[in-house]
């Protein structure tokens, strides 16, 4: 009798719960359907991760697992050949592709990073091209894999708004017959000066296992995160760079700090760390956005309301990623967003809602902002790459790619 | 025709089906008798012995249905219409007891699910207080009934939201007895939703319709 009635007060219990958390006066279901845009993008892009996102010449870039380019305006994505491979995606997988573009760059160039062949056979380069159509092959160190003792190759690259280009070097030793299973790695930081990646930014040296995590340059200064460090200093190359993390305003001590991302944008620095925070340049840190999700690119885009900020989320082991966060600095809004870029919450759900965001790009001559995301790969519905453009003070809300 | 068109046409003539036999039926269970009644000068034609329920007092059926679930009608305070709404699916338990000859009272709980244009869905489960009326024209049996209750909603936005409110039906189902325990038939119902919103989110109201069509099995217990 007595497990009968802990049974009925559970099941009632159960059902109180379930019937006072399906409420949400503040949400009207039936008007969001009616928000809701059917997504139909380009079949590359589905179920696919896309990266990074730039424009040059008259052409939108997207990286995924190779390099895609569109007609500004037209939304018809096709493959790039790099270095006149053959026009096929298993030629080449993509690792990392940014735009430099700024003084140190005059003419905009594309850098590619790709790799071809098969493990353990494989060659890494990088290629770099001004009109995305001819490709030239840049210089890098010597690189070594298994069954070298340690492996040696580029993974990333990333460019600042000066226009200079660096690449992320990770190195390792691989457990005897099992290359995955990897010893302690370092990274290290090399930028492109005289034709080639030749030249170490030696300041700038993380901790085994940290990763790094962006440069960026904010008119003034250039910063190089890494999960463990954040040093800035006026030179390209590094030189007198030295340690921001105790006078970056909010940064926690270096023990504790996970740094996931660094972007320049509204004239602020702003870090983001793993640990849900985000700190700007100039101001005390917002307390933590979220205590569990990791936050990635920021990026401040216009509405009709004034600008904002749009803060990318990561996901981890235990915990989906939310697309971003969204709202002016301050003011920033965690659970019933503005959507003012993604037009309402449904279509904010239908396409990025739960998924991690790796970058923004926005277009600000023609008012098309690309959010780029891992979309997963289970279902076909889903895209790594969405737009929404600005236009006569209000956005058109995100649409597949 | 759009295909809600044809749907809620092929419904409403699934509605009248049982309005049309019980208009034919002179002779059945809902024709009153007495000693007015004409002396028969000739033997009844053969007829099924199927007639040991004539939904008399006391007595109890569950039915078990699924089919469709049509998106009929959609207004809100933005806009109107159901294309955003794909045709889905519905299932339903239901128990009625008779409390006079072909009045039932009883309960019912359904689910039902649809897709988005957008690739997220709706899922609503009603429950309920239903009242019908049946009778039989032998083998078929009719019935029409009307149901009040609330329902719960679930949206697969990220994250999910959710809606409670009161909930109506009203439809009617033609059935083939099959055996004196079991019957097989099609019902159709027309499913009123309404979302109901207040204070500040007053502006977020609005109500659906959904056409249940459906496969139901009774269980003349």
């Amino acid at each position: 009798m007595r497990i009968t009635r802990r049974v009925f007060c559970a099941a009632s219990i159960f059902l109180a719960f379930s019937l006072v958390s399906s409420c949400d006066n503040g949400f009207g279901i039936f008007q969001n359907v009616q928000g809701e845009k059917k997504q139909i993008g380009t079949k590359v892009f589905q179920a696919t991760s896309v990266f990074n996102a730039f424009g040059l010449g008259g052409y939108y870039y997207a990286a995924t697992a190779t390099l895609n380019r569109s007609l500004v305006g037209e939304d018809n994505w096709s493959l790039v050949a790099i270095n006149n491979l053959p026009n096929s995606s298993t030629t080449y997988t993509l690792r990392s592709a940014v735009l430099a573009s700024g003084a140190n760059m005059p003419t905009p160039t594309i850098f590619a990073l790709i790799e071809t062949g098969v493990e353990p056979s494989i060659t890494v380069s990088v290629y770099s091209s001004t009109d995305g159509a001819s490709w030239t092959a840049v210089s890098l160190p010597t690189q070594t894999y298994p069954p070298s003792a340690t492996i040696s190759n580029f993974d990333a690259l990333f460019s600042t708004s000066s226009g200079d280009v660096y690449a992320e070097n990770h190195s390792y030793a691989p457990t005897p017959n099992d290359p995955n299973n990897a010893g302690p790695s370092s990274y290290t930081l090399y930028r492109f000066a005289g034709g080639s990646f030749a030249n170490l930014v030696s300041t700038f040296t993380p901790a085994n296992d940290k990763t790094i995590r962006g440069v960026v340059f904010d008119g003034s200064n250039y910063w190089f995160a890494s999960e463990d460090l954040l040093y800035s200093g006026t030179f390209a190359d590094g030189t007198n760079a030295a340690n921001s993390l105790a006078s970056f305003p909010g940064l926690a001590p270096s023990s504790t700090i996970s740094i996931w991302d660094i972007s320049h944008t509204g004239g602020y620095v702003f870090v983001t760390s793993k640990g849900g925070y985000i700190y700007r340049s100039d101001g005390v840190s917002v307390n933590p956005l979220s205590a569990t999700l990791p936050l990635t690119q920021v990026i401040e885009v216009p509405t009709s309301s004034g600008n904002t900020l749009l803060i990318g989320t990561d996901a981890t082991s235990t915990t989906q990623a939310v697309g971003y966060y969204e709202g002016a600095w301050g003011a920033i809004d965690l659970g019933s967003k503005n959507y003012a870029v993604a037009l309402n919450s449904s279509i904010f759900s239908e396409t990025i809602g739960a998924f991690p965001v790796h970058a923004f790009y926005f277009d600000s001559s023609s008012g098309n902002l690309f959010i780029c995301v891992s979309p997963g790969y289970s279902s076909n519905a889903y895209y790594g790459l969405y737009k929404s453009t600005w236009s006569n003070g209000s956005w058109s809300g995100w649409s597949a790619q | 025709m759009k295909p809600h068109s044809a749907a809620a046409l092929a419904v409403a003539a699934l509605l009248l089906l049982p309005f049309s036999a019980f208009a034919l039926d002179s002779s059945g269970a809902a024709q009153p008798e007495g000693p007015s009644s004409p002396p028969e000068t000739s033997a009844p034609p053969a007829a099924p012995d199927l007639s040991g329920s004539p939904f008399l007092p006391g007595e109890q059926m569950i039915i078990i249905a699924a089919g469709l679930h049509i998106p009929a009608f959609l207004y809100t305070a933005t806009g109107s219409g159901v294309g955003n709404l794909s045709l889905g699916g519905s299932f339903s338990f239901d128990y009625q007891y008779f409390v006079a000859r072909g009045l039932s009272i009883g309960g019912n709980v359904a689910g039902a699910y649809n897709d988005t244009i957008g690739g997220l869905s709706i899922f609503t489960a009603p429950i309920g207080f239903t009242a019908s009326y049946w009778w039989t024209k032998l083998p078929f049996e009719f019935s029409v009934l009307g149901e009040a209750g609330g329902y719960i909603m679930r949206y697969a936005v990220t994250p999910s939201k959710g809606m409670i409110d009161p909930f109506a039906k009203a439809g009617a189902g033609v059935y083939w007895r099959a055996t004196p325990s079991w019957s097989l038939g099609l019902q159709a119902y027309l499913w009123f939703i309404p979302e109901i919103h207040y204070g500040d989110s007053a502006n977020l109201w609005g109500y659906g319709g959904f056409v249940e069509t459906s496969i139901g099995a009774v269980y003349h217990l």
